[in-house]
């Protein structure tokens, strides 16, 4: 079964702020992705809202950053609808991917 | 010969003086890798306990996300109140996350390898995904689906394509 998938205004402002190139890698992932494997791709939240939503988190990559993408989304009460509540962004040099991978197994 | 002598002598005092200070020097980077064998236990004490702080929030915020809905109408203002705090929290927490990551690299770029680093990363990661997001904006949020204000993707993108941002 396919979800489709709704934002609200706020969701849509925090996809509109994003890069070109990234945004257009981000609705591929949500529409490809989330749209119809919602349950595998995503996990229930913990934060920020009082209500556990789910979470559905990707990593993009364009020339010399990596942008970790965190999408907070409800189901609707219809089941056939996706509520995406808030698309959140981290960004890093790739340069400095190092920093948050682990090089080696340590422990 | 007598010149002989004074050059053996000179030599000796020449030798001796270098085997002294490369005696002086070998202590010098003994100590050096003392401190840095210290300073890689402090930062493995941090790595441990910045992630425990976490795994300790965690526990916390799934508290109050339990007690919100079982609330009364009066308790869960309050209750729901405390969502700000807890962001202000996770932040805090992120910045020394982010400081405690660097620490490890140096560590890595001499050599050392950090015991708790995969942990340690994982945890970071979830925290980069928490702090991403605003609580007021997602609460204003889950007011504009109530008030049904929403678009589809599809028409979202549709609009991207046409208007450029």
């Amino acid at each position: 079964m396919s979800y489709e998938i709704i934002l609200s205004d706020t969701a849509r402002e925090d996809l509109r702020a994003l890069p070109d190139a990234v945004r257009g890698r981000v609705v591929q992932h949500l529409e490809a992705g989330l749209a119809n494997y919602p349950t595998e791709l995503s996990r229930p939240s913990r934060f920020p809202y009082w209500q556990k939503c789910q979470l559905f988190q990707v990593d993009v990559d364009d020339d010399t950053e990596r942008w970790e993408i965190t999408v907070l989304f409800q189901y609707a009460a219809d089941e056939q609808h996706i509520q995406v509540l808030a698309i959140g962004r981290f960004n890093y040099p790739l340069s400095q991917e190092f920093n948050y991978r682990p090089r080696h197994d340590d422990d | 010969m007598e010149g002989g002598k004074d050059m053996s002598t000179v030599l000796k005092n020449q030798v001796d003086t270098a085997e002294k200070s490369a005696e002086a020097l070998e202590e010098a980077l003994l100590q050096i890798h003392h401190r840095q064998a210290m300073l890689c236990m402090d930062v493995q004490d941090l790595v441990r306990t910045t992630t425990n702080l976490f795994q300790q929030v965690g526990q916390a915020v799934d508290d109050w996300q339990a007690a919100c809905p079982t609330a009364s109408a009066d308790e869960r203002a309050e209750i729901q109140g405390f969502g700000g705090r807890w962001h202000e929290l996770y932040v805090s927490l992120a910045t020394t996350f982010q400081k405690t990551s660097g620490l490890i690299r140096a560590l890595e770029d001499w050599r050392f390898s950090v015991k708790g680093k995969r942990a340690f990363l994982d945890a970071w990661k979830e925290l980069r995904g928490i702090v991403a997001l605003s609580p007021d904006r997602v609460a204003a949020s889950v007011e504009q689906f109530n008030g049904g204000r929403f678009r589809t993707l599809g028409a979202i993108r549709d609009e991207l394509r046409d208007n450029p941002v």
